[in-house]
């Protein structure tokens, strides 16, 4: 990123290549579709290059990467909500089977458990993260898939540790009791 | 200490390593001693690690060019705004340049003036020996001349006006 500070263009492409995945990875769960995600992408590497010339090494890269994939993500939410478009789909497409209702009755043990097929349980943990509201989904992803630790989520999101603990907390508790149907079914990935 | 007492907020900062060495150690023995907190435990684990089957979504083969060209094109947004970004000096100030360029001049003129003398002015002061040069040819000794000056030998003689 000093470098890209510094003007050399050659260090920008390298670092949207080396984060662009990285950031499609949290954004696609923010986003309604893949294509609004790669988006969010885009408009977060745009104002990371704007923003070159203020860029200071006080934090690590990741953090201020994701403190402008938090706002950009933010500022999406608030323009779409604006606009009244349509809500942040609560449940997937009829194709992939899986729905919040779904997942209700799987908790509630009307439905009968069996064993899932791996992308069938992505369908379902895809689910289950939607049904969180954005700042604990965020939290969440920058959590697991980022591993970042509470001090550099609340940076990231700007918060206090404390509300980072507590949104890490109704998170995990509400996958657990979504997913708890299907723990029991769970295929391991491929080791 | 019972199943209430530790805090769904309390297990999932021990799972994430973010309690105190003092504050782990009384998880730790909290789930070793405590059946129902080693369930939770085990499920907020369980649940934790299925979020390894989120479908990522792969890039579009064209996210890379897009992204490096609109940051090409903020690049060339920022240089034109850079170069049309002379300050319009306001017409006071215009004023003000051209008042100053006028004193400066004024004050150079002077000075030239003032320091060198007109070619012109060394002709004038020079004109009573350039009237007399001939005569000043003939005087051999300049003190001589200057001494017939400062003599009695030319004062207006007062005899001569009866005649």
């Amino acid at each position: 990123m000093l470098q890209v500070r510094d003007g050399n263009a050659m260090a920008f492409e390298e670092l949207v290549r080396r984060h662009q995945q990285r950031l499609l990875n949290i954004l696609a769960h923010l986003a309604p579709t893949k294509s609004q995600a790669e988006d969010l992408v885009q408009e977060v590497f745009l104002r990371v290059y704007r923003s070159r010339a203020r860029y200071t090494p006080t934090a690590k890269f990741s953090t201020w990467l994701y403190t402008i994939a938090s706002n950009v993500a933010s500022n999406a939410r608030r323009s779409k909500a604006r606009r009244k478009e349509v809500a942040v789909q609560t449940s997937p497409d009829a194709s992939a089977g899986v729905s919040l209702d779904n997942l209700a009755e799987a908790a509630s043990g009307l439905m009968p458990t069996r064993q899932l097929a791996s992308n069938e349980i992505g369908e379902v943990v895809r689910t289950a993260i939607a049904s969180l509201n954005e700042r604990q989904r965020m939290a969440l992803l920058l959590s697991k898939f980022e591993h970042m630790s509470y001090q550099e989520i609340a940076s990231s999101m700007d918060l206090s540790i404390p509300a980072v603990k507590s949104l890490l907390s109704r998170a995990r508790e509400s996958l657990r009791e979504i997913l708890q149907p299907y723990m029991a079914t769970e295929e391991r990935p491929n080791e | 200490m019972n199943n209430t007492e530790v805090s769904d907020e309390l297990l999932v900062a021990f799972l994430d390593g973010e309690l105190s060495t003092a504050e782990m150690d009384e998880v730790r023995d909290q789930v070793a001693s405590n059946p129902k907190i080693q369930q939770r435990i085990e499920e907020l684990s369980a649940a934790w690690s299925m979020l390894d089957h989120l479908p990522q979504p792969k890039p579009s083969p064209t996210l890379l060019q897009s992204t490096i060209g609109m940051a090409v094109v903020s690049a060339e947004e920022e240089a034109q705004q850079a170069r049309s970004a002379v300050p319009a000096k306001s017409p006071i100030w215009w004023f003000v340049g051209a008042a100053a360029l006028l004193v400066a001049t004024a004050a150079g003129f002077g000075a030239v003036r003032f320091f060198t003398p007109h070619p012109d002015q060394q002709l004038a002061e020079d004109l009573p020996i350039i009237e007399n040069l001939d005569e000043y040819r003939d005087a051999e000794d300049i003190d001589f001349l200057r001494g017939l000056a400062n003599s009695e030998l030319f004062e207006p003689d007062e005899s001569n006006d009866e005649l």
